[in-house]
Parts: structure tokens; C-alpha cells; sequence
């Protein structure tokens, strides 16, 4: 009996899990089952600048064949495409890469895009990346118009030069829900100020220029349900924290999450302030911010309400206020900071953030390694065991990094039963376990345990042991168990040893992020996860004209989840 | 109070109240009834099938609700491709471990008796028989017959070229 693959409800459920390769071939089954797949496979278009020539794009007539289908379109160029855009009439995502502006005619092309617009009421998110123009005053007309279900409006890089599209731009605005602006120029134009945006509830200023930071903060004030707030700005030489303590905090009371990373608030103190002036943040990211011993104290105040906090490469953050916070924030599910000593960690207290998913933090020890013919140090002995023990009251851990994230070696937490590393065996749930170069001699017996007891890791990521062939053989080892360690090639890891921390940086980008993006774009399927879109900037993406980091988490908050066609 | 299940060859089996309700089907029922639940018949379901399938829920009777959300995430089909079926359950990857017909039945069953994580995983091991291969051989293995009008199959063949190539 074949029955789930008569029942279209079924078939409907089964296609998802498909790869565009099988879904293919399951369109070429039967007439029922071409039905049934096909649109599955133009639920994502991503059209790229030489599609024509592309083997693995779909000819023009197949495209405008199954138009109707295409739910999220991403657009490199128009060029030659128009017909089918032409049929696109259930768009729900709508990508505009600044390449478009460089092959077609201006005027034509914002035709285009304003037809397209027209066509597509269902439209949730448009994301533009410009290369310093912006949308013409009736493209921004239809989309208030035409649009009522726009929910998410993102753009960069735009150059803004009259005000009567500003004004159009803001009447856009009071109808979404969430709103990023990047490396955009306004021109010193007059922000309008009559205007409220109640549905805004997340706001990204990322680097705006030609606004003054007072007019950036008087638009905040019109967000009276604003809850997340990202917001960077670039050599300001002084920064009216006063303004923005007194007025921000009454306007936007639901304010829950803060992202400030790598923002250029000249005083470090006006952070504090402004960290000190918000109540029970939820979110906080602060990586690379210059932040002082008074941000740590204003941040305490929120302990109780954290849920993620990112203090990565601030380096004012010491290893006792991690280990502080660890013992103090009970709501913490996402962690990631800079350093934490194991000494102060055999000082200290149990850790109440039982709830963490994710863990970044470098462990470090200042105890010698075994010295020559002992088989165990003592006092690394003593710190290992009780890191351990911490660790494994983690339970819902998903993702541990504790090493570091400059290749550079530095020795850390000693990944080895003689250790006691077989404590953490509480942590079911372990998927990633990162150890960089931390100065690991593994033995065959410890990794044999984590392949046993580990069931749902799938990467470990790092150097297994101080000498190469050991390591690889390890390696091989875990990869034969069906765990991914990616390959490193030992020159590589000398050359790293010389490079600074962020130039590395790329290396690691959120593994949930990468596994998403591949995803989206083969248009399947789309994978939410905790947290996972927040506090992570794409920093050269964004200056690439877009930041897909965010059109990614835009299709997740918008719930613009798979639909059965 | 347990609640007595039928199978459609008369066979009873007793379960207690968490394992059912990992049907909502069967929750929404026993909601309904109440305390004087009489038994349940699932004509539909042989006692092989519901054997099964009660396995799995008692096996799973514990899990948060939500859980289901949790196999949303992991199953897109990327990391699919990269052998991910190694984020379900040691357990349930053994479970699931049955032959074609076995397979479907569980599969409508789930889908009749609305136990999303069954229906998941079920789904996901048809998907993998499915992968790699050819649609002669998907039409092999599951019987089913080529309905294509002449010339219809090389239109078809020749519209979703593109995704077949590299």
C-alpha cells in the first residue's frame, strides 16, 4: 500500500524535505506527483546577473510557466527577466541587489519594479541594496497602496535628495513593523515629525548619515511599541546620551533588546547610560563596543531579564564579571563573550544560567600543562574538574565554544576523561563543540567518548592534539562516527597565528546563519532558530549592498514559513 | 484509568492517558469524554501499525509539546544532504528503521490519529528512499504507474533540467 504518496496532503509534506535534485526527479514520476512537486522547486528564484548563461537556472519560458509559484524572489539584475516578472503575482519576499541598478536604464528599471509591486499585494518584506540612489516618490506610493501587508522594509546604502520622498518613505513606514536603514544618506533633509509608526517594533539605524543623531533619536520617539532596537553610529564626535536617556526610555517603554555592537559613541560612559536609562533588556549586544567598568554595573541591572548577551571583544569585560554573570543572570540562553580564567571559576559559585543554548567564551588557564613524564598537572587538574562540573549542570546546551577564536594558541580547558570530561555527558542536546587551538592532547579513548556519548553533536570543530598527525588521526577518527570536523591544513594554522582576531573572525560566523542561508536560498525550507538571527551583524555583507543575515531573520519574524502552494 | 485502543482486527491494547495523548486526536477525544472513556476503535489501523505507533508514543510521551518545533528546524534539506539524520533520536532513527509498507502505513497513521513528530520523521524517511533516485526507480519501488499523455514526459523532463545540473 502506497498510500501517503496518493494523498496530495502527504506529497505536500513530503516536498519540503527534498532536495531540489530529488524534487526533480519526483516531478517526473507522474502527472499527479509533477503537480505536486514542481512549484516546489520556483518557491525561491534567485535570479543572478548572467542567468541566461547559467546551466542551472531555469530557462525564461519555464520561469514565466511557473511564475505563480515564486514566493521569494531575489533579483541580481532585470535584465531580460521582465516578462517574467511579468507573472509574478504571489510574491511574498522581494530582494533588490544594488547590481540591478548597474545594467538597466533607471527610469525603466523603476517602472519595473513599481509594476512588480503593483501585482504583488501579498508582499510581506522588500529589502533594496542601493549603490546611492533611492526609490523614486511613486515607487514608494504603490508600495503604501498596493502593499497592505508589507511588514518589513530594509534598505542600503540609499541616498535620499528630496523631501517629498522622504515624506513618502515615512507614510511607508507607518504602515510596517520593522524598518532597517544602512550606510544611508538622507542629505540633510527634514525628518518629518507629525508622523507615528505603531506598528514598528524593531528599528535598524545602522550608520546613517546626513541625520543628526537628535533627529535618529526623535524618530525612535515616534515608535511608541518599538521592542528591539539595533543602532550603530559612525564618528560622532559627541553623543546626546542625555537626550536619548530622558525621552527614549518614556517613549518606547517596551524597549527589550539592545544591539550596540561595534557602534562608535565616542565616550564609552554615554553606553552605560544608555544601557543604565532602559529597564529588563532581554537582548544585549555589545561585542566590539568600547564599554567601561560602568557599563558592567548598569548591565547588572538587567541580570535578572537577560536572555542573550553578547560582550565579545569588549574588553573591558574581565573574567570575573563573566563568571559574575554566569552566577547571575537565570534567564540566560545565549552567551558569548571574551574570556573567562578557570581560576576564578574555582573561586566562585555555582552558575544559576542553567537555561544556556549557547556558550562562547574562551576558557583559559594560566596552570602550567603536564610537565615532561607526569601524565596529569595538579593545579589544571583542580580547575578542569570544576569547569567541568559547571558545564555539565548546562543541560540544554546546543552549541560550546571554549576556544579561541584567534588561531593563536592558547591553552585551555583539557578535553580528556582524566580530567573529567566525561561529566559532561549531561549535555544531550550538545550539536557544535568548538575547541580552536586550545592545546588539546586527545587520546583515542576521549574522543571514542564523545562520539559515544555525544548523540546529537555534528561538528567539533578545532585542533585535537598539539602534534599534527595526532590530530588528524583523531580527526578521522570522529569523522568516521559521523561527526563533521572540518579540515584544517597545518600551514594554515601557522599562518593564523600571526593574524589578528578579527581578520579569523569570518571563520566563524554562526553555524546556525551559514546552514540558513543555503537554505533559503535553495527555497525549501526555512530554519528559525533560537535566537540565532540576533546580535549577529554581517558586517561586509551589509557594505555589499545588503545584509541577507537580516532579509533571513526578516522571513522569520515575519512567519513567512514555508506555505503549500 | 487507562484507555483501551482497537485495532481493526479486534485486538485491544491498553495505554495510559499521557502516551494517547500524543494523538491530538485521540486528546481531543478522551478531553470529550472525560472519565468514563469507553474504547476506542481504529478501524483503520492494523494491530501491527498501532503497535507501533504506540511504541513511539510512549516512548515519546514525556517530550514537550513543542518538540515538534525542534525537527522543523533540522530538517531542512541541505542539512538533510549533509547526513543530518543524525539529529533525531538514536531512538527514533531505529524505530523508523521498517520496511516500505510498514513505513506508509505509520505515515498515515500519523497523519490520521495528528502526531506531528511521527508524521515528521516518517516523512523525512520517505524523502531519503526517494533521494537519489530516478523517477523509473521511484516508480519501481512504489508502484506506481507512468500516466503521462505521449511527448508529456520529455516536456517535463526537459522543463526541470536546470535543477538537475551542477
Amino acid at each position: 500500500m502506497n498510500a501517503p504518496l496518493e494523498s496530495p496532503e502527504l506529497l505536500l509534506y513530503i516536498a519540503p524535505f527534498l532536495s531540489h535534485t530529488g524534487l526533480a526527479a519526483a516531478a517526473q514520476v507522474s502527472r499527479q506527483w509533477n503537480l505536486f512537486f514542481s512549484p516546489f522547486l520556483y518557491h525561491t528564484i534567485q535570479v543572478p546577473q548572467d542567468w541566461s548563461l547559467t546551466t542551472c537556472f531555469p530557462p525564461l519560458p519555464t520561469l514565466q510557466k511557473h511564475a505563480y509559484s515564486v514566493r521569494f524572489l531575489y533579483l541580481h539584475t532585470l535584465k531580460g527577466i521582465v516578462p517574467f516578472l511579468e507573472q509574478c503575482v504571489h510574491l511574498r519576499t522581494l530582494v533588490i541587489y544594488r547590481d540591478v541598478f548597474v545594467d538597466y536604464p533607471t527610469d525603466l528599471l523603476w517602472i519595473e519594479l513599481t509594476d512588480l509591486v503593483r501585482r504583488n499585494p501579498l508582499l510581506e518584506l522588500i529589502i533594496f541594496g542601493f549603490n546611492e540612489n533611492s526609490p523614486p516618490t511613486p515607487f514608494l506610493r504603490t508600495l503604501l497602496k498596493y502593499c497592505p501587508n508589507l511588514k518589513r522594509y530594509e534598505s542600503s546604502q540609499g541616498r535620499y535628495e528630496d523631501s517629498e520622498q522622504i515624506m513618502a518613505l515615512m507614510q511607508v513606514m507607518t504602515k510596517v513593523q520593522m524598518v532597517a536603514s544602512r550606510y544611508e544618506d538622507f542629505c540633510n533633509l527634514p525628518v518629518v515629525q507629525q508622523l507615528q509608526f505603531p506598528y514598528i517594533w524593531e528599528v535598524v539605524f545602522k550608520d546613517i548619515k546626513g541625520m543628526s543623531i537628535l533627529s535618529q533619536i526623535d524618530l525612535l520617539c515616534q515608535c511608541p511599541n518599538l521592542t528591539s532596537l539595533k543602532w550603530t553610529v559612525s564618528r560622532q564626535p559627541v553623543f546626546p546620551s542625555k537626550e536619548f536617556c530622558e525621552r527614549v526610555p518614556v517613549a518606547c517603554p517596551k524597549i527589550t533588546e539592545l544591539h550596540m555592537d561595534g557602534c562608535g559613541i565616542p565616550n564609552p560612559d554615554d553606553v552605560s547610560r544608555i544601557v543604565g536609562s532602559l529597564r529588563g533588556l532581554e537582548l544585549l549586544t555589545l561585542s566590539a563596543t568600547s564599554i567601561t567598568m560602568r557599563s558592567f554595573l548598569s548591565m547588572q541591572k538587567h541580570f535578572g531579564t537577560l536572555r542573550m548577551l553578547d560582550v565579545f571583544d569588549c574588553f573591558e569585560i574581565k573574567s570575573w564579571m563573566i563568571e559574575q554573570i554566569l552566577e547571575s543572570c537565570p534567564h540566560l540562553e545565549k552567551l558569548m563573550g571574551s574570556q573567562l580564567r578557570m581560576s576564578d571559576i574555582v573561586q566562585g559559585k555555582e552558575w544559576v544560567a542553567t537555561r544556556l543554548e549557547y556558550l562562547q567564551i574562551q576558557l583559559i588557564s594560566v596552570s602550567e600543562p603536564e610537565p615532561k613524564g607526569c601524565s596529569i598537572s595538579r593545579p589544571l587538574s583542580m580547575e578542569a574538574w570544576t569547569t567541568f562540573a559547571r558545564l555539565s549542570k548546562l543541560t540544554e546546551l546546543k552549541h560550546l565554544e571554549i576556544g579561541c577564536r584567534s588561531w593563536s594558541r592558547r591553552n585551555g580547558l583539557p578535553f580528556r576523561l582524566t580530567y573529567g570530561a566525561d561529566q559532561l555527558r549531561t549535555l544531550t542536546k550538545l550539536r557544535v563543540l568548538r575547541f580552536g587551538n586550545s592545546g588539546q592532547r586527545m587520546t583515542v579513548e576521549d574522543v571514542s567518548w564523545i562520539g559515544a556519548h555525544f548523540e546529537k553533536l555534528i561538528k567539533l570543530d578545532g585542533i585535537l592534539h598539539t602534534d599534527w598527525t595526532q590530530h588528524l588521526e583523531l580527526a578521522n577518527r570522529l569523522r568516521m562516527s559521523g561527526i563533521e570536523v572540518p579540515e584544517e591544513n597545518e600551514g594554515e594554522w601557522d599562518l593564523h597565528e600571526h593574524l589578528e582576531y578579527g581578520e579569523s573572525d569570518e571563520e566563524y560566523d554562526d553555524e546556525y546563519s551559514d546552514g540558513e542561508m543555503s537554505d533559503e536560498a535553495e527555497g525549501q525550507y526555512h530554519v528559525n532558530s533560537v535566537l540565532g538571527e540576533s546580535g549577529h551583524e554581517l558586517g561586509p555583507e551589509s557594505e555589499a549592498g545588503l545584509s541577507h543575515m537580516d532579509a533571513e531573520g526578516a522571513v522569520g519574524n515575519g512567519g513567512l514559513q514555508f506555505e503549500h502552494p | 484509568m487507562p484507555i483501551i485502543l482497537q485495532a481493526y482486527d479486534d485486538k485491544e491494547f491498553k495505554v495510559d492517558k499521557q502516551t494517547a495523548e500524543r494523538s491530538l486526536v485521540l486528546k481531543s477525544m478522551i478531553e470529550r469524554a472525560g472519565d468514563s472513556i469507553a474504547p476506542i476503535p481504529l478501524p483503520k489501523l492494523s494491530s501491527l501499525v498501532l503497535e507501533k505507533v504506540i511504541m513511539f508514543c510512549k516512548h515519546h510521551k514525556a517530550d514537550q509539546v513543542d518538540k515538534s518545533k525542534d525537527y522543523e528546524d533540522i530538517l531542512g534539506p541541505r542539512k538533510m544532504r549533509n547526513g543530518l539524520i543524525r539529529d533525531m533520536d538514536e531512538w527514533d532513527k531505529e524505530f523508523i528503521k521498517v520496511d516500505k509498507d510498514l513505513l506508509m502505513d505509520i505515515v498515515m497513521a500519523a497523519n490520521f490519529l495528528d502526531i506531528k513528530n511521527l508524521l515528521d520523521i516518517g516523512c523525512l524517511a520517505i524523502a531519503y528512499m526517494l533521494t537519489g533516485k530516478t523517477p523509473e526507480e521511484i516508480r519501481a519501488t512504489f508502484g506506481i504507474p507512468k500516466d503521462f499523455a505521449p511527448g508529456e514526459e520529455e516536456r517535463i523532463e526537459q522543463e526541470h533540467a536546470w535543477a538537475l545540473r551542477p
